[in-house]
C-alpha cells in the first residue's frame, strides 16, 4: 500500500519530464539557427498560406454585383456557395461550353505554353551556355553579358518588339510592322500571334535561367569522365549524350521547373501577342483578368488551379532533388573542364551566329525602344520629334493625348521612385530573410522542420506570379493594405525569398562547420560571426540573393498589377502606356528601367564582385 | 552569444510584430472574410455630412471651405479618363484668378494633385481597396459603367453622390444625370479609313461585321471584358428601342448579308456560302452555332420580334472583331495610310491627337454615321460620373472640384475642348461647339471631315439619318447582365 501510495502521490516523473523537455527546448532555442528557424517558420507559414487560404475561400463565394454570380442582381452581400466549382463539371451543355472556353481550353493552352517555353529556354540558354563555357568561342565576355538582357527587361517588352517586327494589316489586322512596312513580308498568323510567338518570347526571356544554371554545371564539370570516355575511343556524340548530358540533367530539370511555373503565370505576353485577327490564344492568366469582374470566384478557381500546379512542381522538384545522388560527379571542385575546339572557322561561325542572335534578343530591343521615343506618332517611321522627352506644354495635345514629356512627367518619376523603393525594400527583406533561412536550413540539414521552412520559403517561387498576386489581392483587401507600398514590398519579399534562400543554402553547405566553431570557442557572439566571418566569405552568393530580387522587382508586372494603381510603380506606368498605345512613353520607361538595372548590377559588381552572369562567361 | 540571440530575436519579433500590428491596425475596417461591407459608419456620416452641407452652399462658400482644407496639401483622384489630370490644375488657376482676393489669400493658392487611370476594369478594386483599407488616400473618382457603379459601389456605400447647387439651377436634368451625377456623355463611334474604299462600303452597321459579299470583317474594338461599357452596349442592344434600329439595318443590308444573318438566326446547316475561304461553307461551319433562339428564351426577349436581329449582329460582331488593348492603339492603327479600308469602334475624341506625316493621316478617316444613307446605330454613348469616396480625406475639395467640373466651362474644358464629349450641364455644353473643327484656318474647306462633330442632339436622336447612338441605361444593363454575360462568354 505504502509503495503504491508513494507511486501515485509523487509527481516527480512528470515534473522532471516537463523540465527535461523545457530544458531541451531552451537548449534548442538557445542556438540562433534554431530560434530563427522557428520564428521564420511561423512567419513564412502565415504569409505564404494565409493568402492561399483566402483565395481558396474566395472560390466558394457568390460575389455581390458580379453578373455571372449575383444572378439577377439580388444579393445583399457576398454569399457562400459551391456554385463556381460545380460549373467546372456541369452537365448543362450551354454552361459546359462556357466553362470549356473560360477554363479548360485556357488550361490546355497554358500547359502547352509553359512546356514550349521550357523547350525554347533550354535549347537557347543551354546551347549558349555550352558554347561559352566549353568551347573556344570568341567574345565570350560580351555574349555572356548581353545574353542576360532579356531577363532584365520586363517580359512583355520583347512581345512589343515582336509586334513591331512582324505585325501586318493583312495578317494581324493592326498596323504594319518593320517586316511588312520595309520588306513587304507578311509573316503567317501562327508566327504573329498565339502559342509560338508567346513561347518564343517567354523562352528568350527565361533563357538566362538555363544559361546560368546549365552554364554553372558546364563550367565546374569534372572533365575526367569525358576524358576517360575519349581515351576509350568513344565517339564524340556518344560522349555528349551518355556522359555530358546526364551530368547537366539536374540543371536542365531545375530550369524546366523554374521556367514552367514562371511561364505558366505570365499575363502580359499572351495579352499582347496571344490574339490577332485570326488567332485566339486564351491562357489562364488572361482569363483570370477577364473573369475578375463578372465571375470573380471562377477567377479565384483559376488562381487556385495554378497554385496546385505550382505545388505539384515543387513536389516533382523535391523528388528530382532527392534523386540527384546519382549525379554526385558534379562536385564543383574540379578545375579541369576541357574545352572543345570548334576550329578556327567553326569558332567564328558560332560567334557570328551568336552575335546576330543576341543582337536581336538583347540589343535590337534597346535600339527599337530608343527609336520609338523619337517617332512623331506611335510606330510612324516617317516623322521625328523630341516631344516625347521634353514637351512641357500643360493641357495641350501635341499628339500626345495631353501627356507631358518624360523629363517633365511627374507621374512617371513618382512611379519610378516607387519602383526603386519597392524593389529596394523587397530585396533587403527577401535577401535578409532568405539568407537566414538558407543559413538555418544548412545548419539543420537533417531536421524535417528545417526542410519544411526551406520548402515553404521556396514555394512562392514555383507558384505563378499571377496566383501569388491574386492571393495577395484578396489578402490585401481583407487586411486593408490594397494599393499600398507595404503590400507590394510584402508580396515582393515573399515571392523573391527563394532567390536568397537557395543562394544562401548552397553557399552555406560549402562552409565547413569548423570555421564557425572556432569562433564559438572564442565566445564570439552570433551576429559578429555572421557579419565578420560567414557573410564576408560567402558575400558573392549572398549579395546575389539581394541583387536578383532587386532586378526582378524593378521589372515585375504580373505580380504587382492587381495590387496597386498605375502611379505606384514604373512597370505599371509602362503597361498603362502600352495599353494606351503611347509606345514612345513605354519605350522610354523600358530604357530607363534597363539602364537603372544595369547600373545597379555594375555598381554591385564593381563593389563586391557579385553579378548575374558571374562565374559563367562574364568573369 | 546571448547578445546575438537577443538581437536576432528582437529583430525578427519586431518584424513579425510589425506585420501583425498592421493587421490589427486595419481590422477595424474589415471583417476579414473578403465580403463587401459597409465602411465605418462614423467616417461615412462625416463625409456625407459635408456633402449635405455642400449641396446647400454657394460656390464662394464651398471654395473657401475647400481652399482651407487642401491648401498646401495633395489631392488624389482615381479616374477612367486620363484628362482628369488637367481638371484640378484648372481649378487651382481658377481660384487664383477669381477668388484670391475674395478668399483673402495673401499668396497664390497651391495644392498638389495626383490621378491614376486603372485599366482592365480595376478601378472598382482600387476604390474598394482604398475605402476598406487602413489609410484613405483617394478623395473622389471620375468613373464609368452605370451598372457596376450601382451594384458594386453605391449600394455598398463606397461612393457618395453630390449634386452642386449651381448645377441644379442650370437646367440640367437631375432625373437623367443627377443620380449618380454625370459629368458628361461620351461617344464611341464606328469609324473607318476611307482610302481605297468603294462608295457605300460602310453604309450599314452590319458592314462592321461582314462586307457586302458576306466576307467577315474585323472591326477593331476593346474587349468588353476589359472595358465593361462595351459589354453594356451589347446588353442595351437587346432593348426594343435598339433592336428596331438593327432590324432597319437588316432590311437595308445586301441580299448576301441578309441570307447569312438569316442562317445565323436559324442555325441553318444547309445553305452554303462562298465567302468563307477557298471552299463553300455553311454559316454554322464557319462560325459555329449561334444559340440565338435559346438566348432569346434565356434573356426573356420573346416578346420582341426584332431581338433576333440584334443578337445576330452581336454574334457576327463578337465572332469577327479584332481585340485591341485600348482606343488609343485603335486610332493609331486606323490612321495609318496603309490601313486602307480598316474600321474600328472607338472613343470619338481619340482622333484629336494625331499628327499628320508621310505615313499617318486623319484626312481620310470617316465617321460611318455621317455618310449619307447610313443604316443602323452609329456607335454607343455612355457617361462619366463624378462621385465622392465615402472615406474621402478631403470631402470639401472633392465637392468643390465636382462643382467646378460640372458648372464651369473651364472645369469641363479638358473634355469639352474636343469632339465627342458632351457636358450634362446645358449651360456649360453651350460653350463648346465642334461642328467646324475640321475646317481649315480660313473656314472654307474641310480638311478633316471626322473632326466636324454634329453634336449631342444629332448623335442621340433615334431616327434615320441621325447618329442613333445606343445610350447606356445602368438599370436595364443590370436586368439583362446575367443572361447576356453568359451568352457573350459563350461566343468568345
Amino acid at each position: 500500500m505504502g509503495n503504491a501510495s508513494n507511486l501515485t502521490v509523487t509527481p516527480t516523473p512528470k515534473t522532471s519530464s516537463f523540465k527535461k523537455k523545457w530544458r531541451s527546448f531552451v537548449t534548442y532555442i538557445s542556438k540562433p539557427q534554431n530560434a530563427i528557424l522557428i520564428i521564420l517558420g511561423i512567419i513564412l507559414t502565415a504569409l505564404v498560406f494565409i493568402p492561399m487560404v483566402d483565395v481558396f475561400l474566395d472560390t466558394f463565394k457568390l460575389h455581390k454585383g458580379a453578373a455571372r454570380e449575383d444572378r439577377g442582381m439580388t444579393l445583399e452581400s457576398d454569399q457562400w456557395s459551391t456554385y463556381s466549382w460545380s460549373l467546372l463539371f456541369t452537365q448543362n451543355k450551354f454552361q459546359a461550353a462556357i466553362v470549356r472556353k473560360n477554363f479548360w481550353v485556357p488550361l490546355g493552352n497554358t500547359l502547352a505554353l509553359a512546356a514550349l517555353s521550357c523547350v525554347f529556354a533550354i535549347l537557347f540558354g543551354g546551347i549558349v551556355a555550352y558554347l561559352v563555357t566549353r568551347t573556344n568561342l570568341k567574345f565570350k565576355k560580351y555574349i555572356s553579358s548581353v545574353f542576360i538582357f532579356p531577363y532584365i527587361m520586363p517580359q512583355w517588352t520583347l512581345a512589343m518588339v515582336w509586334k513591331n517586327l512582324f505585325d501586318s494589316i493583312e495578317v494581324t489586322g493592326t498596323k504594319q510592322g518593320i517586316f511588312a512596312a520595309f520588306f513587304h513580308i507578311n509573316m503567317p498568323a501562327w508566327w504573329c500571334g498565339g502559342l509560338f510567338p508567346c513561347a518564343m518570347v517567354l523562352g528568350m526571356h527565361y533563357a538566362p535561367f538555363a544559361y546560368i544554371l546549365i552554364g554553372g554545371v558546364f563550367r565546374n564539370m569534372d572533365a575526367n569522365l569525358e576524358e576517360a570516355a575519349t581515351i576509350l575511343n568513344t565517339p564524340k556524340w556518344k560522349i555528349f549524350f551518355r556522359v555530358t548530358l546526364p551530368m547537366v540533367m539536374p540543371a536542365v530539370v531545375s530550369t524546366i521547373l523554374l521556367v514552367f511555373s514562371s511561364a505558366m503565370g505570365s499575363y502580359p505576353v499572351p495579352h499582347y501577342i496571344g490574339s490577332t485577327k485570326s488567332t485566339d490564344f486564351p491562357v489562364l492568366a488572361t482569363k483570370y483578368m477577364e473573369l475578375q469582374s463578372d465571375s470573380p470566384a471562377m477567377a479565384s478557381i483559376i488562381s487556385v488551379v495554378m497554385m496546385v500546379i505550382g505545388v505539384t512542381i515543387l513536389l516533382i522538384n523535391m523528388k528530382m532533388t532527392s534523386g540527384r545522388k546519382q549525379y554526385t560527379t558534379v562536385t564543383g571542385k574540379s578545375g579541369q573542364a576541357s574545352k572543345v575546339n570548334l576550329g578556327k572557322v567553326g569558332a567564328w561561325v558560332c560567334t557570328i551566329i551568336l552575335l546576330i542572335t543576341t543582337f536581336f534578343t538583347s540589343i535590337f530591343p534597346m535600339i527599337s525602344f530608343a527609336l520609338e521615343t523619337f517617332y512623331e506618332n506611335p510606330g510612324d517611321y516617317s516623322a521625328w520629334t523630341l516631344k516625347w522627352w521634353n514637351n512641357n506644354a500643360v493641357g495641350e495635345e501635341n499628339g500626345m493625348y495631353g501627356q507631358l514629356g518624360i523629363w517633365h512627367n511627374t507621374a512617371f518619376w513618382r512611379a519610378f521612385g516607387g519602383s526603386l523603393f519597392t524593389a529596394t525594400f523587397a530585396a533587403l527583406l527577401a535577401g535578409t530573410v532568405g539568407t537566414l533561412v538558407g543559413y538555418c536550413a544548412a545548419k539543420n540539414r537533417k531536421s524535417k522542420f528545417a526542410n519544411y521552412v526551406s520548402g515553404v520559403a521556396f514555394l512562392p517561387y514555383l507558384l505563378p506570379s499571377l496566383s501569388v498576386g491574386a492571393a495577395y489581392f484578396v489578402f490585401g483587401n481583407n487586411i486593408g493594405w490594397f494599393n499600398t507600398y507595404r503590400l507590394l514590398i510584402l508580396v515582393g519579399m515573399i515571392k523573391y525569398i527563394p532567390f536568397a534562400s537557395r543562394a544562401s543554402f548552397n553557399s552555406m553547405i560549402q562552409l565547413s562547420g569548423e570555421i564557425e566553431e572556432a569562433a564559438i570557442i572564442q565566445n564570439i557572439p552570433w551576429y559578429k560571426r555572421m557579419l565578420r566571418i560567414i557573410i564576408p566569405i560567402q558575400k558573392s552568393s549572398i549579395l546575389s540573393g539581394y541583387l536578383l530580387p532587386f532586378i526582378t522587382g524593378m521589372r515585375e508586372l504580373t505580380l504587382f498589377m492587381m495590387l496597386a494603381s498605375s502611379d505606384k510603380l514604373a512597370t505599371l506606368q509602362l503597361d498603362y502606356f502600352d495599353e494606351m498605345g503611347l509606345y514612345a512613353f513605354s519605350s522610354a520607361i523600358n530604357l530607363i528601367l534597363v539602364v537603372t538595372i544595369l547600373l545597379v548590377n555594375g555598381l554591385v559588381n564593381r563593389l563586391t564582385g557579385a553579378s548575374l552572369d558571374k562565374g559563367i562567361g562574364g568573369k | 552569444m546571448k547578445h546575438g540571440n537577443k538581437l536576432v530575436l528582437l529583430s525578427v519579433v519586431a518584424f513579425a510584430g510589425g506585420v501583425l500590428a498592421g493587421c490589427n491596425d486595419t481590422s477595424k475596417n474589415s471583417k476579414g472574410d473578403g465580403s463587401d461591407e459597409k465602411v465605418d459608419s462614423v467616417e461615412v456620416s462625416a463625409v456625407q455630412k459635408v456633402i449635405n452641407e455642400a449641396q446647400e452652399m454657394d460656390e464662394a462658400d464651398l471654395y473657401k471651405k475647400a481652399v482651407d482644407e487642401i491648401n498646401g496639401k495633395s489631392f488624389t483622384v482615381v479616374a477612367n479618363s486620363s484628362r482628369m489630370k488637367d481638371a484640378f490644375p484648372a481649378w487651382v488657376d481658377y481660384i487664383n484668378k477669381n477668388y484670391k482676393t475674395k478668399l483673402g489669400l495673401t499668396s497664390d493658392f497651391q495644392a498638389g494633385f495626383s490621378t491614376t487611370q486603372p485599366k482592365n476594369n480595376q478601378i472598382f478594386n482600387t476604390i474598394k481597396g482604398d475605402v476598406t483599407g487602413a489609410n484613405h488616400s483617394i478623395s473622389m473618382t471620375l468613373i464609368q459603367d452605370g451598372s457596376q457603379i450601382s451594384t458594386k459601389m453605391i449600394k455598398t456605400g463606397y461612393l457618395l453622390n453630390y449634386i452642386p447647387k449651381e448645377w441644379k439651377a442650370s437646367g440640367a436634368s437631375e432625373a437623367a444625370d443627377g443620380h449618380p451625377l454625370a459629368l458628361q456623355s461620351l461617344s464611341k463611334v464606328f469609324a473607318y479609313n476611307s482610302i481605297g474604299t468603294a462608295e457605300g462600303a460602310f453604309n450599314n452597321v452590319f458592314d462592321f461585321t461582314m462586307k457586302d459579299d458576306g466576307t467577315p470583317f474585323s472591326t477593331q474594338f476593346m474587349s468588353p471584358a476589359s472595358e465593361p461599357v462595351g459589354a453594356n452596349m451589347l446588353y442595351m442592344l437587346t432593348n426594343p428601342t435598339y433592336t428596331k434600329v438593327v432590324k432597319e439595318a437588316y432590311d437595308n443590308a445586301t441580299d448576301t448579308q441578309k441570307k447569312i444573318i438569316d442562317a445565323i438566326i436559324e442555325e441553318d446547316n444547309k445553305t452554303t456560302f462562298n465567302c468563307f475561304g477557298d471552299k463553300p461553307k455553311t454559316v454554322v461551319a464557319a462560325y459555329g452555332a449561334s444559340g440565338i433562339k435559346a438566348q432569346i428564351e434565356n434573356a426573356g426577349l420573346n416578346a420582341d420580334p426584332n431581338a433576333k436581329y440584334a443578337l445576330a449582329w452581336e454574334f457576327l460582331f463578337l465572332k469577327n472583331y479584332q481585340v485591341v488593348t485600348d482606343d488609343g492603339p485603335i486610332c493609331t492603327n486606323l490612321t495609318q495610310k496603309s490601313a486602307a479600308g480598316a474600321g474600328g469602334l472607338l472613343v470619338y475624341s481619340k482622333f484629336r491627337s494625331i499628327t499628320e506625316s508621310d505615313t499617318v493621316t486623319l484626312k481620310d478617316m470617316r465617321v460611318a454615321a455621317y455618310d449619307n444613307g447610313y443604316s443602323g446605330f452609329g456607335g454607343y454613348m455612355y457617361k462619366h460620373y463624378l462621385q465622392v469616396l465615402s472615406t474621402s480625406p478631403y470631402p470639401w475639395t472633392s465637392c468643390a472640384i465636382i462643382q467646378f467640373m460640372t458648372c464651369h466651362a473651364e472645369g469641363f474644358k479638358p473634355w469639352g475642348k474636343d469632339m465627342g464629349g458632351y457636358s450634362a450641364n446645358p449651360q456649360v455644353q453651350a460653350k463648346f461647339d465642334h461642328s467646324r473643327d475640321g475646317y481649315n484656318e480660313d473656314g472654307t474647306t474641310i480638311d478633316y471631315p471626322i473632326k466636324n462633330d454634329k453634336g449631342y442632339d444629332w448623335w442621340t436622336k433615334n431616327e434615320a439619318g441621325k447618329g442613333r447612338l445606343v445610350l447606356e441605361d445602368g438599370a436595364y444593363c443590370s436586368s439583362v447582365a446575367t443572361a447576356m454575360s453568359d451568352w457573350i462568354s459563350y461566343l468568345r
